[in-house]
């Protein structure tokens, strides 16, 4: 398929009211606190069912990279990040707001999410298929310990709690055995409950892991809304001025390469890269002393910075199957339930729907900015939406996505489960990405596992470890290991002393 | 109660499933058995050590008690009674029930406003989901 075949496809009636529609949502969601960029990709994951593999991609895509921008608009004007990736946005953008400068902050946001957006999307777009090669050389015991690897992410998605993350990534597994086995037909824990013969069904369990818990959460406090401090703002203007795009614009390159490399790490993800980013813009400026004090290259560097991880974290996702982020690992989730398979196929026979979505992210990054920088001044208004009117909102919207999967009312049931337990695992401090990335994997891991002892001679472990691949992934899962216990010991030593 | 004896109970439970469930799954076939029971094993060593973490990292911290608030709680009873119940009386009227009741349980004062929001909302899943998406949500329970 050539560029303009692909571009004729990219600009269909249905991939671009996807775009459109995605973008719209993500802002929204991105733009109420409390909301994250998970929740709006499992709400709309059943939605996708009904479209075609293009369209509904660029649906979720779309949602996902709009919400990391949304969760800038919160933090400028009421300090308070929509977005965990947004936090280190809120030091400069509220000074301004504080200054009536609510406008200037916003389009330099704007201005910078953009282009980290298109650095990522082009990045995506030249390394992922060259990598994507890769996964040709793969075989049982390279997936094996790929799955491995995979699950090792869960250091890092566990932030400060790693031994809880480590028994969420466990539970996921075991619940993904769950269910008649592939080989033998057996079936497995189903005690007697027919609903589980097929196994786990992973959409409305996301679904109720992210959103019914997130709506349980904003019912304990439904009568909460944003308060609003009254500010004089700037004369509204659309477009960044060209003085202050070329104040920043070093920054925003520079930003979006770290945000690119960090998005490429299993893992991390944007909050990571843009306190990185900040840290690096404020360490290589020459007035440092403006960084928190209202400094347009702050909030440049953050913003870039978790705009550009959006697409590279699809690029360890799309040519290896391993998701960059907790976002990425649910897109895995909506890849295979579209048939598409995470490897080399995505680049050859599926070619005209990867490199669409591709051309479509980079699209859509554009279109949100135009978008974004229209409804911001409307945030106010938008913000104010009561947790007492979102919790049944999201409530509702869960159980009826969950049932249009398969217009089965046992999918609702398996819902509502994980929702009342993604609400307890927050409740207890036990991370709810690792469990689906359990989820995932586990059928990844135990069909490698299985072949490799079909295939070994001798020990499977030694099977397993004979040949570069697998030793390559070992070295990675054990470094990995020991960078999130790494991290866990310090971030328990820093914690201990704010204690004390 | 407090955070250490919730991690440690917690993660005695799940010792204690990870350890039935372990000896449920030596009963399977071959081949069907070694993939969880490695896994079930994985996660009872993981429980014990939790506690042992729980123990070392909270010993000499102040306990703060905390509490699940019951709130979410009514409200995930109140949503799982309207999914029973529309299999009955339908969806859409199950979940006026819903949101009927949350505007009691949450004693909104802004009435008017959130009937009409559930009302709009209503609508927008009516035609999304019925036209858009071809799912028959009227016929859910009749």
């Amino acid at each position: 398929m050539d560029s303009f075949e692909i571009l004729l496809n990219l600009f269909s009636f249905a991939n671009v009211a996807a775009v459109i529609f995605g973008v719209c949502i993500g802002l929204l969601i991105g733009m109420l606190p409390g909301l994250t960029a998970n929740l709006g990709v499992a709400l709309l994951l059943p939605i996708t069912y009904g479209l075609e593999p293009t369209s509904a991609l660029l649906l979720l895509v779309s949602v996902y990279t709009s919400a990391i921008y949304g969760g800038s608009f919160p933090a400028i004007l009421i300090n308070a990040p929509g977005t965990s990736a947004s936090a280190a946005t809120a030091i400069d953008g509220y000074v301004l707001t504080k200054e009536g400068k609510f406008n200037t902050a916003i389009r330099i946001s704007t201005f910078a999410s953009v282009f980290g957006g298109i650095v990522s999307g082009f990045a995506l777009l030249f390394i992922a298929p060259p990598l994507s090669l890769i996964s040709l050389k793969f075989g049982p015991a390279q997936y094996f310990m790929l799955a491995i690897f995979g699950l090792t992410i869960i250091g890092t998605l566990s932030s400060g709690n790693f031994v809880k993350g480590l028994i969420a990534g466990s539970i996921g597994l075991f619940l993904s055995t769950i269910g008649s086995d592939l080989d033998s037909g057996y079936p497995r824990f189903v005690f007697g409950f027919t609903g589980l013969v097929s196994g786990i069904n992973f959409v409305p369990a996301v679904i109720g892991l992210f959103s019914l818990s997130q709506a349980l959460v904003l019912s304990e406090d439904p009568l909460k809304t944003i308060q609003l401090n009254k500010v004089k703002t700037d004369r509204w203007q659309f477009l960044p001025k060209l003085i202050e795009a070329h104040k920043v614009v070093i920054t925003c390159f520079v930003s979006s390469i770290i945000g690119v490399l960090v998005g490429i790490l299993p893992g991390a993800g944007g909050d990571i890269a843009s306190w990185v980013s900040y840290n690096e813009a404020k360490r290589f400026s020459k007035n440092k002393l403006e960084f928190g004090k209202g400094s347009l290259k702050g909030i440049a560097a953050s913003e870039a910075a978790n705009n550009a991880v959006t697409g590279s974290s699809l690029i360890p996702l799309l040519t290896l199957g391993i998701p960059g982020s907790t976002t990425a690992a649910i897109l895995l989730g909506a890849l295979l339930i579209h048939g598409l398979v995470p490897g080399r196929e995505l680049f050859t026979i599926n070619g005209h729907i990867t490199y669409s979505v591709i051309w479509g992210f980079i699209f859509a990054n554009l279109f949100m900015g135009f978008v974004g920088l229209f409804v911001a001044r409307y945030f106010g208004k938008i913000a104010k939406i009561p947790n007492y009117f979102l919790a049944p909102a999201i409530i509702i919207l869960s159980v009826v996505g969950s049932y249009a999967i398969g217009n089965n009312i046992q999918d609702v049931y398996t819902m509502i489960i994980f929702g009342l337990f993604g609400y307890l695992m927050r409740k207890f401090n036990y991370p709810p990405a690792p469990l689906i990335l359990g989820l995932i994997l586990g059928p990844i891991a135990e069909t490698g596992f299985r072949q490799s002892q079909i295939l070994a001679n001798e020990g499977v472990l030694l099977y397993i470890l004979n040949n570069n691949i697998s030793l390559i992934l070992f070295v990675l899962t054990v470094i990995s290991i020991f960078s999130a216990i790494y991290l866990e010991l310090t971030k328990k030593t820093n914690y201990e002393k704010n204690i004390s | 109660m407090s955070r250490i004896k919730s991690n440690i109970v917690i993660s005695l439970l799940l010792a204690f499933i990870s350890l039935v469930l372990y000896f449920f799954a030596k009963d399977f076939p071959d081949t069907s058995k070694n993939f969880p029971i490695i896994i079930l094993l994985i996660i009872l060593l993981l429980s014990l050590g939790q506690i042992g973490v729980s123990v070392y990292r909270f010993k000499n911290l102040n306990q703060k008690n905390f509490n699940i608030p019951i709130t979410p709680l009514l409200v995930f009873g109140l949503s799982f009674f309207c999914v029973i119940l529309m299999e009955y009386i339908g969806f859409f009227s199950s979940f006026a029930i819903l949101f009927i009741s949350l505007l009691f349980l949450f004693k909104i004062k802004n009435k008017k406003s959130y009937l009409l929001g559930a009302i709009i909302l209503f609508f927008f899943i009516f035609i999304v989901f019925e036209f858009g998406l071809k799912v028959s949500l009227l016929k859910i329970g009749f």
